[in-house]
């Protein structure tokens, strides 16, 4: 089982699970139509309760993820499409620990800001497709 | 319906009081855990329920039976492994399932063979020359044969190493798929509890703290990293939901079920990081000094 378990990380267990697994459906291991674990057996299997595995199969759901048609098991839906207010949520968490950390080591707002521009030029210029901003997004 | 139901249950050991006034429920179909630093009075509470201690005062149910009054039939549905199962030595491990197998009503020969197997358990060895690890695991595959619809769990997987440890959780959740079985386990691994159980309750200075579904409570407490100068300290503990306030280099850290806009309008507060909170802040919030 590639999903790994860390008891003392202080992030819930349940999204620890769908953080690796929402990373495998971005990365492309997981494609559109895989299908995924039974609660019952992935539960086991990481030796978790199962109530925690539903939490991270809904949370996942709840992203379009994951599609759980009744009583024929957990499909991946392919890679997400967010709700435009969930994406602004999810960058803003981002920025956020962005500048978090930014504070801590001490930079300010002008040095955070050359960074960021320096970054979205360097990703724009290696990716001619002009796909990069969604590659930086993630 | 509750597979365990206590009302304000006591037990004092002579003048000394080790439980004191315990109300607790483990609905039934759960995986409850019951934690608390050495000492707390966990066995305690299991071997009331078991009926080897008498309450000196309360009430208690098991399976909806008065503590202590459960006759064979509903006796047999309840299974407990101590901490430290005494088996007879001299038996071997084959022997020991016949033995056991003769004398329970609800014994199930091919899951004990299944349990036997999963753990690598040889049926010719001694008893009493199994390891401490094997020992255990041995408890758990016998309890788990008498198809037990109460299933209480004295510290279990103590001992383990990790690779044994994840074997004898896995066959323990793989065994609680049958609809309605309840495991009540006491342990002192957060992480174990957090990883497996679904309810929790904190057993500490002679009361239960807290308890309740963990998913539940741990989403409604907060952890949070306050910047704020000291003149803060009363106001922030003042805030409704804050249980604890504790100064930090540069501000508080601060818990409770409280929201950081909560913090954030409080005066003289500068900046609020929101941290994680896991059963381990929990616990030392209510046994930490």
């Amino acid at each position: 089982m590639w999903i790994r378990i860390d008891s003392h990380s202080g992030v819930p267990i349940y999204r620890q699970i769908a953080a690796q697994i929402e990373q495998a459906v971005l990365s492309g291991v997981l494609q559109a139509g895989d299908k995924l674990p039974a609660v019952r057996e992935l539960a086991v299997e990481l030796a978790v309760n199962p109530a925690t595995v539903v939490k991270a199969y809904a949370e996942l759901q709840l992203g379009g993820l994951i599609e759980q048609p009744r009583g024929r098991g957990t499909f991946v839906l392919g890679r997400p499409v967010l709700a435009a207010a969930q994406r602004h949520e999810r960058l803003k968490s981002a920025v956020e620990a962005l500048l978090v950390e930014a504070e801590r080591l001490g930079f300010g707002p002008d040095e955070v800001l050359a960074e960021l521009r320096h970054a979205l030029q360097e990703a724009a210029s290696h990716d001619p497709d002009g796909e990069g901003e969604r590659h930086v997004g993630r | 319906m509750s597979a365990v139901s206590l009302r304000n249950l006591c037990k004092r050991y002579g003048a000394v009081p080790v439980l004191d006034g315990i109300d607790l429920e483990v609905p039934a179909g759960s995986i409850y855990g019951l934690l608390g630093l050495n000492g707390a009075g966990k066995t305690t509470l299991l071997r009331l329920l078991m009926g080897f201690l008498h309450p000196s005062g309360g009430a208690g149910f098991l399976l909806g039976r008065p503590l202590g009054q459960l006759e064979g039939k509903e006796r047999a549905r309840v299974a407990y492994v101590p901490e430290q199962p005494a088996f007879y030595p001299g038996l071997r491990v084959g022997e020991l399932l016949r033995f056991v197998g003769a004398l329970h009503p609800r014994w199930d020969p091919d899951a004990a063979k299944r349990y036997l197997d999963a753990f690598g358990l040889p049926p010719e060895r001694k008893v009493g020359a199994l390891s401490t690890g094997m020992r255990t695991q041995l408890a758990l595959g016998l309890a788990l044969s008498t198809q037990p619809q109460l299933l209480i769990l004295d510290e279990p997987a103590s001992g383990l190493d990790p690779v044994h440890r994840k074997r004898y959780l896995q066959a323990l959740l793989e065994a609680c798929a049958v609809p309605e079985r309840t495991v009540l386990l006491t342990s002192q691994d957060l992480g174990l509890v957090e990883r497996t159980c679904d309810h929790f309750a904190l057993l500490h200075d002679r009361r239960i703290q807290v308890a309740g579904p963990i998913a539940e409570i741990l989403d409604a407490e907060r952890r949070l990293l306050v910047s704020a100068g000291p003149s803060a300290s009363s106001a922030l503990a003042a805030l409704d939901g804050v249980r604890t306030v504790r100064a930090e280099a540069h501000g508080f850290l601060v818990s409770g079920r409280v929201e950081p806009d909560a913090l954030r309008r409080t005066a003289g507060v500068m900046k609020v990081q929101v941290l994680g909170v896991s059963l381990e802040e929990l616990f030392w919030d209510y046994v930490g000094e």
